[in-house]
């Protein structure tokens, strides 16, 4: 049957919903390769036989299915690099501009340069607001106090805050920091807040 | 050096500033520390946290912060030492000390400002003076410049003569001050015991500051709890102390404000009973298994079984009603149950069964009395899954005392049921085999390796709880006309991989006070037999040496006490 | 930044293609060369007009539609009367997702097979029955897997979205301010690295 791989590359996209699996490179070129027949198939059909109607119908009815099957298989593609896509772009807001190692490893060439333009577009745009600019990625929710206590969950090492002191994080020590220090290595799972 | 102003010198001065705070593992410095960091909040005060067991601990904790941060705050640690030698501090490093460990150091008291003691100096007994410890070594230095540069050559033979009877003289004197100095460290040092609870002190700092609420109090009213239950203070102390906590409880429910009246939050000073979690288990259970009434009614015995039956049939508590969980027991019969007991205590000789204390109750279905929450936090601090590390339950621990995670208090003190039914049998089983020697000036008891519980006593607070609990029962049973007068030492293993056991020592019961010799027995019986020892913690009547050396220490340890 | 998972079916939306993954039976009404293939069980070169084959939704949409049709589809299994039937009698006992993955949007493709408009109705009537009781569950199962075992995808995302929308109001009400949390696709990230790192053990 027509469009089955495709199919595939779409069903991985749908059981990962929140994680990117590695860029199917191969099953990406088959359903390439099987849209190419599909379509010189065609071509050959149509200029072959465009008056005569054999005894055993008309191949405008083949023409007509294999059609539908470019067109599904496009679909299935598009589909797939669209919805890596935007998982990619959540991927910035939530992981900053620095992408794990082992995600990255999971994307294509072209998905790397995306995410590369995305995160300088969104800089540029971040800087281009206000006088001085605007970080967007922080205060995403109303801040009820300037400092917060969180606790360390892993061993993050040395890491230096704005005014330029240096702490030392430890797996579950327990910090009282500026909140908007904090902020993004909450979201980056390094800090949890504790009430 | 003491902080006169604590609001000035100490609070005040903090604001702005990174402070590392450094936290010993332990109830009464987790009270502490919540409050501490609820006062650092209202300043904005920037913190980080460590938790430390012992004196390596620390030394770890300074090391790996002290390029970065030049203000630490220690809590219940650090006192008993020289601090700035110990950790070979920097200069520009300051260091607040609150410390309910005594004796405290004589260095630090007398630091000219690098060591700021938070506690008040009335807490510290017998402080040698100044100039009987400590010694202008620089006036010595320059009359000795003086004399070599002035020596002519004419009446150098006769000043060598008189030079040699000055040193002479001075030498003596020397070695006479050096002699009192030594006597009066020792007189200082000789016993290790508890001061306040560092809790109350920050309470108080906290009612200065008018920041003070329920909260706080209750945290104050838990670590002075647990240094009574744990034998940490005497009696008199606790009553001494627990005066104007209920003071404050009365003052702080009459300003009641509109959080309170939602959550209904009510601190009440009642009467209870020496009962270990009655409210939370059965009436028969916790009978049986408390301190206070199986040491007094002999409950590890048949006989002390049958008498618990007949307190019980006394009582007027039908066995399938004292069996019950104590919240579905007859609402009757719950209502009783103190006056009931309380009533029948001198038929049983339970004398003192009752004690003044305080309840806590939010919402409509939560009552806990402080000791409910020493135990819980025991159970947290100690009796957790191995594979826990001190940091996670410390975070744990902090958890339980806030209101909002009831579900790890209740699975907390489930375990601690374990725990006092584990102290009980231990104990029982001591009893019954015989384990309990004598060795002259003191007696001993040894958990063995092969001890199904043994992981539970290698804890410091689970261990004392044990030795008072046997010591008691060795008293109640023994036939010795001496045994009130003998000293209790027991030793637990500590670690199965390095071969090391903890050594701790608790006082006579007659001698009715918690200040305990054994730290420094422990330091001239270890140097007798020249074992190789460990004292990484901050409380010195506990030891760690290496299980093998156990025998010989013994031995040095009973010729030096008889 | 909210980047929702839009549901409703657009090109790239991939529970729609899912969903015309399904089948249907049909049947061809004229000869279709060189297509042979197609019927796994005739071994010859063109496909008859008369041959009965079960296609993907998405072919049997472009093949049905037009001014010359090239075949004719039937409903679906569980389409037909005798399931109709059943969902009439109690729409929540049934367990849906043995029915099918995508149930309402493979219906609201089939529906148009049916001339009389049973199929429609049953999408409705099943829908607004089993909706009351997919709510309660949301507001009040107690985090409990079991419940979402009988619902189709459509069902499953309501009562994740409400489920976690009722969470959140209540932790709202209670505490009355929120912490701040990792990022989703962080503590997804995290929890496969544990498991990564399970395994290698």
């Amino acid at each position: 049957m027509y469009g089955e791989k495709a199919y595939a590359l779409v069903k991985e996209c749908a059981n990962h919903e929140n994680s990117l699996p590695p860029y199917n490179a191969s099953l990406v070129q088959e359903v390439s390769n099987e849209i190419r027949t599909l379509v010189e198939e065609n071509q050959e059909d149509a200029q072959t036989s465009t008056e005569e109607t054999s005894d055993s119908g008309s191949v405008v009815s083949t023409i007509r299915l294999r059609h539908a099957a470019v067109k599904r298989n496009l679909r299935c593609l598009m589909a797939y690099h669209y919805n890596r896509l935007r998982l990619l772009r959540k991927m910035r807001w939530e992981f900053g501009s620095i992408l794990p190692a082992d995600i990255k490893s999971n994307l294509s060439p072209a998905e790397i340069e995306w995410f590369a333009k995305y995160s300088r577009s969104l800089a540029s745009y971040m800087r281009s607001v206000g006088d001085d600019g605007l970080n967007l990625a922080v205060d995403l929710k109303p801040p009820k106090s300037l400092y917060i206590e969180v606790k360390c969950t892993v061993d993050y090492g040395r890491y230096e805050l704005n005014d330029g002191t240096v702490l030392l994080l430890k797996k579950d020590s327990r910090h009282y920091l500026p909140r908007s220090e904090c902020e993004e290595l909450v979201r980056q799972g390094v800090f949890e807040h504790i009430l | 050096m003491y902080v006169e102003d604590l609001k000035k010198d100490f609070y005040e001065f903090l604001a702005g500033k990174r402070v590392f705070l450094v936290v010993h593992y332990d109830i009464d410095s987790i009270c502490a520390c919540k409050i501490l960091q609820s006062l650092l909040r209202y300043k904005h005060v920037s913190y980080s946290l460590a938790v430390v067991r012992g004196l390596e601990d620390l030394k770890t904790a300074y090391h790996e912060n002290c390029a970065d941060v030049k203000y630490y705050i220690l809590l219940n640690c650090g006192g008993t030492l020289d601090v700035i030698e110990e950790l070979e501090a920097d200069e520009d490093v300051t260091f607040f000390i609150l410390d309910s460990h005594r004796p405290t150091d004589l260095c630090n008291i007398y630091s000219n400002g690098q060591v700021k003691l938070l506690s008040l100096p009335d807490e510290d007994v017998g402080v040698p003076h100044f100039h009987d410890i400590f010694r202008e070594e620089s006036d010595e230095e320059e009359e000795d410049e003086n004399d070599s540069e002035g020596s002519g050559s004419e009446d150098r033979a006769s000043k060598r003569r008189r030079l040699d009877e000055e040193s002479i003289m001075k030498r003596r004197e020397r070695r006479l001050w050096e002699e009192n100095r030594d006597k009066l460290v020792f007189d200082y040092s000789q016993f290790t015991y508890y001061a306040r609870a560092s809790a109350i002190r920050l309470f108080e700092l906290a009612w200065q500051l008018n920041k003070e609420d329920k909260d706080l109090l209750w945290l104050a009213i838990v670590a002075l709890t647990e240094q009574m239950l744990f034998g940490k203070i005497e009696n008199t102390q606790y009553t001494l102390e627990i005066g104007p906590l209920q003071a404050h409880a009365n003052r702080l429910q009459n300003m009641t404000n509109d959080t309170d009246v939602l959550t209904s939050l009510k601190i009440a000073f009642e009467k209870d009973l020496r009962l270990a979690l009655y409210r939370h288990w059965s009436v028969e259970d916790s009978l049986k298994y408390s301190m206070f009434t199986a040491v007094k009614m002999k409950l590890w015995s048949l006989r002390g079984d049958k008498k618990l039956h007949e307190l019980l049939a006394d009582m007027g508590f039908p066995l399938i009603q004292s069996r019950q969980a104590f919240k579905s027991m007859d609402l009757q019969l719950r209502k009783e149950f103190h006056e009931v007991l309380e009533k029948l205590s001198e038929k049983y000789g339970l004398q003192d069964l009752v004690y003044a204390s305080f309840t806590l109750q939010y919402g409509y279905r939560n009552k806990y009395c402080a000791a409910d929450i020493v135990y819980a936090l025991l159970a947290i601090l100690e009796a957790s899954p191995r594979d826990k590390k001190p940091e996670e339950l410390f975070n744990l621990a902090l958890d339980c005392l806030s209101r909002s995670k009831k579900e790890v208090l209740d699975s907390a003190i489930e375990r601690a049921k374990i725990i006092v039914k584990t102290l009980f049998k231990t104990a029982q089983s001591a009893l019954d085999l015989k384990q309990i020697i004598t060795a002259g000036p003191f007696v001993y008891y040894i958990i063995q390796e092969g001890c199904l519980d043994w992981y539970m006593f290698s804890h410091l607070q689970i261990l004392l709880l044990l030795a008072h609990f046997i010591l008691r029962a060795y008293v109640a049973v023994s036939r010795n006309r001496k045994a009130p007068s003998l000293p209790l030492v027991v030793s637990a293993p500590k670690s199965m991989d390095a071969g090391t056991c903890i050594i701790l020592g608790i006082p006579p019961l007659c001698e009715n006070s918690p200040k305990n010799f054994f730290g420094k027995a422990f330091e001239q019986a270890a140097e007798r037999i020249n074992c190789d020892s460990k004292c990484d913690y901050f409380d010195t009547s506990y030891f760690e040496i290496h299980t093998k050396d156990r025998t010989r220490f013994f031995d040095a340890l009973t010729a030096l006490l008889s | 930044m909210p980047l929702p998972s839009s549901y409703s079916p657009n090109y790239f939306s991939i529970d729609d293609i899912l969903a015309t993954q399904e089948r249907t039976p049909c049947k061809f009404l004229l000869n279709v060369p060189k297509m042979g293939q197609l019927n796994p069980s005739a071994a010859e070169r063109d496909l008859k007009a008369g041959t009965s084959l079960e296609l993907p939704l998405w072919l049997v949409i472009e093949m049905s539609a037009g001014r010359q049709p090239i075949i004719t589809p039937e409903l679906p299994k569980v389409f037909r009367e005798s399931y109709r039937e059943i969902l009439k009698a109690d729409a929540c006992a049934v367990d849906l997702h043995k029915y099918s993955l995508h149930f309402y949007e493979v219906g609201s493709y089939v529906k148009h097979f049916d001339r009389r408009g049973d199929v429609h109705e049953i999408l409705l009537h099943t829908f607004k029955t089993r909706y009351r009781q997919l709510m309660d569950l949301a507001d009040n199962s107690v985090s409990d897997p079991s419940v979402q075992h009988s619902l189709d995808t459509l069902e499953k995302r309501i009562f994740v979205a409400s489920h976690s929308a009722r969470t959140k109001l209540n932790s709202w009400l209670i505490k009355s301010g929120s912490p701040l949390e990792a990022a989703e696709l962080v503590v997804n990230h995290k929890k496969r690295k544990r498991v990564d790192v399970d395994d290698m053990k």
